[in-house]
C-alpha cells in the first residue's frame, strides 16, 4: 500500500475514531470549555450543570445571578460550587437534593412516525422501534431513500442519563436483533445526541432514545428540516436531577432552587420539578408513562456489559 | 545523499505513518499553486496576544470576516488584549504539521491555537498518529461551525431532463447514463452528447473520497457497514467501472471543475464540459454567484445555466468544519480562552451563524434555521439529504482506494518535456531544474496505474531540423513502457530554445488522431519559459483556436509552469482553452509535489 493510501487508511481510522474523540471531550476540564456559560454573578457560588441542562442552567443561573458552568461527570469542580446532575453521576462521596426530573423519551421525525405507527397501534413504542431494526424504510412502508432504519443513543458509559435510555433499548431477552445495524450515532452524552440530531436532521438518525429535557432543548431548533415527535414509554425511566452544594452559599443556592419561583419555571425549560407535576412544558412534549424502579448495581453491570459487547 | 535517496528514507521512515498522504493532500487541497499560505487579517496591535486560527481555505473569507467583527470588540481574557488572526491552511497539511511539528516555514502561519479543517477527520487522523507515537489527543475539543453535504451538481436542464426536482436520481441513474450508447438522445437531448462526470481522485480530494464511497455504497444498496467482500465483489466492480467510465477527468480540487465550467458557460457552451460533478453543496451556491472560489469578486458573472444539487437518493456524506482549540504545549492559557470565546461568538451567536449561512454552509447551531440561500428556488433543497452515509471501516477503505485505482478510467497521456536550455540553471539544494523535473517525472510513474498509456515527448528547438520536438515513446501501457521511460529521462540534457506552441499543437494533435473514448486523452505539459520560437513562431490566437475545437472531446492540456520565468499568462490561455488546468511550480524544488498533483488528473 502506497503511503498515500495509508493516509486514507488513517484517515478512516480518525473518522472511526471520532468517538474517541468526542468521549476525550466529555472528559475534559470542568472549568469551562464548550457550552460554558457566564452570567452576571451576584456572589462566588457557581452552578455546574449537566449537557443536557445547559440551557435550562442559563437560564437559571440568570434569574438567580450567578455563574454557570458545564458539569461533566467523572470530574471533580472545586470552590463554592452548586452540581446539578443525577445522583450516580456527582463526584464520589457527594450527596445531593432531588431538584428536577425528566422522563426518558422517544423522539422520532414525524414523516417516518406517521410510517411506523400503524402497525404499532397508532403510537410509537419501544416495541415498534424493535420491529424496525435492522430493516429497509422500504420494507417497513416507508420511502426506499430513507434506506435502513437507524437510531441514536448517547453512551451509557458516560453518563446515568444514558444508561437510563440504554436500559430501555434492553428488552429483557438482551439486545434486541438488529439493533448493531441499526444504532447509528453514539454519542458523548443527551446533549450532544440531540445536537447531531438537530445539525444533520433525520438522514443521520430516525429515532433516538433520550431524557426529554435534552430533546426538549432542540425541538424548536429542528422545523426547517421536519418535526420531532416525542413518545413516552409507560412504564419508563426517569432520570432524577439532584443538587449537590459544597460551601454554605452553596447550601443557600439549593434552597433557592427548591422554591416555588424556580420549580415553577422549570417546565418553559424542557425540566419536570422535583414533584413532577408539571404545567406549561414546551409545546411537543408530552404525558410521561410511570417511572421505572431504579436500577440496581447488578442491573446496571449487565446493562455495561451489553453495551460493550454491542 | 540525492533528493531520491532521501525520498526513499522518508517512505520508509513512514511505514506506518500516514504523512506522505496527509502531505498529498495537504499539497492538493493547497491548490496548484505553490504560493505559502498567510495570514488574512490585520496585524495585531504591539501590547496583545496574538491567537492564531489555521483555517481550510472554503471558510477563511467567513472566518476573517468574523475574527474582524470579534476583533473589534477589543477582547480580553483576565485583562490581558487579545486578538484572533485567521491563516489560511489546507486541512492535511495542517495535520501534518501537528504531529510532526509545526514549521511555520512550511505553513507561512505560527502554530496554531485554534483549527478548523474541512471534516472532523482530519482531528481523529492526528490523534491517532499521536496515539500512535505514544503522545496525548491534541484535536478533542471541538463544535462543528457549519456542514455541507456531498452532491452531485448539474447544470439545470440535464438534471431537469432526468426529471428533477420531482424524481429521486442517484448513481445508479449515472451508470445508467453513462452506459447508454444513446446517452443525452435518451432522455431527448442528443446534442448533449454523451453523459460526463467530473469526479476528483480519492488519493487528494477530500470529495473526491466521499464521491467515491457513495458509488461503492450505491453499488451494494448498502447505506453502513461497507465489507471487504463488497469491495471485491463482480457486481461492485461493473457498477464502479461504468460510473468511473463516464468521468471527462479526476484531479486533485473540484476547483478545476467548476472553474472550466463558468468559463465554457460564460463562452456560450454551458453543457459541453461536464454534465455532473460531485461537490459540496456551498460550491453551488459559490458557482451560482459567478465566484466559484468563493473569494468575494467584486463584480462576479452568474452563469447563463445555474447548477442544482442532486442529493443521491442512495445517500451521501458531510464536511462538518470543526473548531478545534488545540490541546497543545503551545498554547496558553489566555490563548486557550480567547479561541474559546472566538468559537462561542462564531457558534453561539444566532447573527454570525446567519453570515455562515450567507456563504452556503448549512449553520452549525441547529437554532439558526437552514434558510436562504440553501432554497429550493437556488437549487438546493434543506431538508435533503434523506441519508448519511456511514464512513467504512480503515481496512474497507483502503481497499475501496485500491481498488478504485483498477477501476477508475484509464488515462491516455503524453508527457510533454521542456528540455530548453534555461532547464540547465540551478533550481535549489544544487540541482539544476531539469535534474529537479527528471526526479518528478520519474516519481509521478508510481501515481499512474499499470494499464495507463503514457508517452514522452521533449522539446526544445529545432531537435529534429525545423521541428522542435522529439516523440521518445508514443503512448505506451505503463507496464511495457515504464523501463523505456525512465531510460529516456534519466538521459535528457538541456538543449537551445522553446518551440512551445508547436509543439503543444503537434502533441495535442497525436493524441486526437488516436483518440480512445473509453479514456483520458490528455497532454502534459511542462515549461519553464515563454515560446522563443523563430520558425514557425508564436502566435498564441492560431494555437488556441486549435486546442478549443474539435469535432470529438478536446484533448486536454495540463499544464506546469515551472520556475519563476514561465509564462504563465500564455500558459493559463493554453490550459483554459482546452477546458484543464494550470499548475504552479514556481520554486523548482515544489515540482515533484505539483507534478503529482497534475497526475492526478488521470
Amino acid at each position: 500500500m502506497s503511503g498515500w493510501r495509508a493516509g486514507l487508511v488513517a484517515a478512516a481510522v480518525g473518522g472511526l475514531i471520532l468517538i474517541v474523540g468526542i468521549i476525550v471531550h466529555a472528559v475534559g476540564g470542568d472549568d469551562g470549555g464548550p457550552g460554558t456559560t457566564t452570567t452576571a454573578a451576584s456572589g462566588d457560588v457557581t452552578l455546574a450543570c449537566v449537557p443536557a441542562l445547559e440551557d435550562a442552567c442559563a437560564d437559571l443561573g440568570a434569574t438567580l445571578g450567578v455563574t454557570t458552568r458545564t458539569f461533566r461527570p467523572g470530574t471533580d469542580p472545586s470552590g463554592d460550587v452548586v452540581v446539578i446532575a443525577p445522583a450516580a453521576d456527582l463526584p464520589a462521596g457527594s450527596t445531593g437534593t432531588l431538584v428536577a426530573r425528566s422522563p426518558v423519551a422517544l423522539a422520532v421525525w414525524r414523516e417516518r412516525a406517521v410510517v411506523l405507527a400503524p402497525a404499532c397501534g397508532g403510537t410509537i413504542t419501544m416495541a415498534c422501534l424493535e420491529g424496525a431494526y435492522g430493516r429497509q424504510w422500504g420494507d417497513l412502508g416507508g420511502d426506499g431513500a430513507w434506506a435502513a432504519f437507524k437510531v441514536g443513543l448517547a453512551d451509557p458509559t458516560r453518563s446515568a442519563s444514558a444508561m437510563e435510555a440504554w436500559r430501555l433499548v434492553l428488552d429483557s431477552g438482551g439486545v434486541p436483533d438488529g439493533l448493531d445495524a441499526s444504532l447509528r450515532v453514539r454519542a458523548a452524552d443527551d446533549a450532544a445526541l440531540m445536537l447531531e440530531v438537530a445539525q444533520f436532521g433525520p438522514s443521520r438518525a430516525d429515532a433516538v432514545i433520550t431524557t426529554e429535557v435534552a430533546i426538549a432543548g432542540q425541538l424548536v431548533n429542528v422545523w426547517d428540516v421536519g418535526r420531532l415527535e416525542v413518545y413516552y414509554p409507560d412504564p419508563g425511566p426517569w432520570v432524577e436531577y439532584v443538587a449537590s452544594a459544597r460551601g454554605s452559599e452553596a447550601e443557600r443556592l439549593v434552597e433557592r432552587l427548591l422554591s416555588g419561583e424556580i420549580q415553577g419555571r422549570l417546565p418553559a425549560l424542557g425540566l419536570r420539578p422535583a414533584s413532577g407535576e408539571a404545567t406549561g412544558l414546551p409545546e411537543g412534549l408530552g404525558t410521561p408513562g410511570q417511572p421505572l424502579a431504579p436500577l440496581d448495581s447488578a442491573a446496571r453491570d449487565a446493562l455495561l456489559a451489553a453495551w460493550q459487547d454491542l | 545523499m540525492d533528493r531520491r535517496q532521501l525520498n526513499v528514507l522518508v517512505g520508509l521512515a513512514a511505514v506506518v505513518v500516514v504523512g506522505l498522504l496527509i502531505w498529498a493532500i495537504a499539497a492538493a487541497t493547497g491548490g496548484g499553486d505553490d504560493q505559502a499560505d498567510g495570514s488574512t487579517t490585520t496585524g495585531v496591535p504591539e501590547n496583545c496576544v496574538e491567537v492564531p486560527a489555521a483555517v481550510s481555505s472554503e471558510k477563511v473569507t467567513l472566518l476573517t470576516d468574523l475574527a474582524e467583527s470579534f476583533n473589534a470588540t477589543e477582547p480580553e481574557v483576565d485583562g490581558q488584549c487579545v486578538r484572533i488572526t485567521i491563516y489560511k491552511t489546507a486541512s492535511g497539511l495542517a495535520a501534518s504539521e501537528l504531529v510532526e511539528g509545526w514549521s511555520q516555514a512550511d505553513t507561512g502561519a505560527p502554530a496554531p491555537v485554534l483549527w478548523s479543517p474541512a471534516s472532523s477527520a482530519w482531528g481523529a487522523v492526528v490523534n491517532h498518529r499521536l496515539s500512535l507515537a505514544g503522545q496525548a489527543p491534541m484535536a478533542s475539543d471541538f463544535e462543528r461551525i457549519m456542514i455541507t453535504p456531498l452532491v452531485l451538481a448539474m447544470p439545470r436542464p440535464m438534471a431537469e431532463a432526468l426529471g428533477w426536482p420531482e424524481a429521486e436520481i442517484g448513481w445508479a441513474d449515472v451508470l445508467s447514463l453513462s452506459q447508454d450508447p444513446e446517452g443525452w438522445g435518451a432522455y431527448g437531448h442528443p446534442e448533449w452528447g454523451q453523459f460526463k462526470l467530473g469526479k476528483t481522485n480519492p488519493n487528494f480530494s477530500t470529495s473526491g473520497l466521499s464521491a467515491t464511497a457513495a458509488i461503492y455504497y450505491a453499488a451494494t444498496g448498502k447505506v453502513a457497514g461497507l465489507t471487504l467482500d463488497d469491495i471485491g465483489s463482480s457486481q461492485t466492480a461493473a457498477f464502479v467501472r461504468g460510473v468511473e467510465a463516464a468521468t471527462v477527468h479526476y484531479g486533485d480540487t473540484t476547483m478545476t471543475f467548476l472553474e472550466n465550467m463558468l468559463r465554457e458557460d460564460l463562452a456560450g457552451r454551458p453543457l459541453s464540459y461536464v454534465s455532473a460533478v460531485a461537490i459540496e453543496e456551498v460550491s453551488i451556491i459559490a458557482y451560482n454567484r459567478g465566484d466559484p472560489g468563493d473569494v468575494g469578486l467584486e463584480d462576479p458573472t452568474p452563469p447563463n445555466v445555474p447548477l442544482v444539487a442532486i442529493y443521491p437518493k442512495e445517500g451521501t456524506l458531510f464536511s462538518d468544519n470543526p473548531a478545534y482549540v488545540l490541546d497543545a504545549s503551545w498554547v496558553s492559557e489566555v490563548q486557550r480562552q480567547a479561541a474559546l470565546d472566538f468559537r462561542s461568538f462564531v457558534i453561539d451567536s444566532p447573527e454570525n451563524q446567519a453570515r455562515a449561512l450567507d456563504f452556503g454552509f448549512r449553520p452549525g447551531n441547529p437554532a439558526v434555521a437552514v434558510g436562504d440561500p440553501i432554497t429550493t428556488a437556488n437549487g438546493l433543497n434543506p431538508s435533503q439529504p434523506k441519508t448519511e452515509l456511514e464512513l467504512p471501516d480503515p481496512a474497507v477503505l483502503a481497499a475501496l482506494v485500491d481498488s478504485w485505482e483498477s477501476y477508475r478510467k484509464t488515462a491516455r497521456v503524453i508527457i510533454v518535456f521542456d528540455v530548453s536550455g534555461s532547464m540547465g540553471d540551478l533550481g535549489g539544494e544544487g540541482y539544476t531544474k531539469l535534474d529537479l523535473a527528471k526526479q518528478a517525472v520519474l516519481a509521478s510513474l508510481d501515481e499512474f496505474k499499470p494499464e495507463d498509456e503514457v508517452g514522452l515527448w521533449i522539446f526544445s528547438t529545432e531537435l529534429d531540423g525545423d521541428i522542435d520536438y522529439l516523440e521518445l515513446l508514443p503512448p505506451t501501457p505503463l507496464t511495457e513502457g515504464r523501463a523505456r521511460i525512465e531510460q529516456a529521462v534519466a538521459g535528457l540534457i538541456p538543449m537551445n530554445g522553446t518551440g512551445l506552441y508547436d509543439t503543444t499543437r503537434a502533441a495535442v494533435q497525436a493524441v486526437r488522431d488516436a483518440y480512445d473514448t473509453t479514456k483520458i486523452n490528455a497532454v502534459l505539459l511542462l515549461t519553464d519559459g515563454m515560446c522563443d520560437d523563430y520558425e514557425p513562431g508564436c502566435e498564441l490566437e492560431p494555437l488556441l483556436g486549435y486546442l478549443s475545437s474539435s469535432e470529438r472531446d478536446v484533448v486536454r492540456v495540463f499544464a506546469v509552469a515551472y520556475g519563476a520565468d514561465a509564462d504563465v499568462a500564455t500558459l493559463q490561455a493554453i490550459t483554459n482553452a482546452s477546458q484543464a488546468r494550470l499548475y504552479k511550480a514556481t520554486d523548482p524544488l515544489t515540482i515533484e509535489r505539483v507534478f503529482q498533483q497534475v497526475v492526478s488528473n488521470f
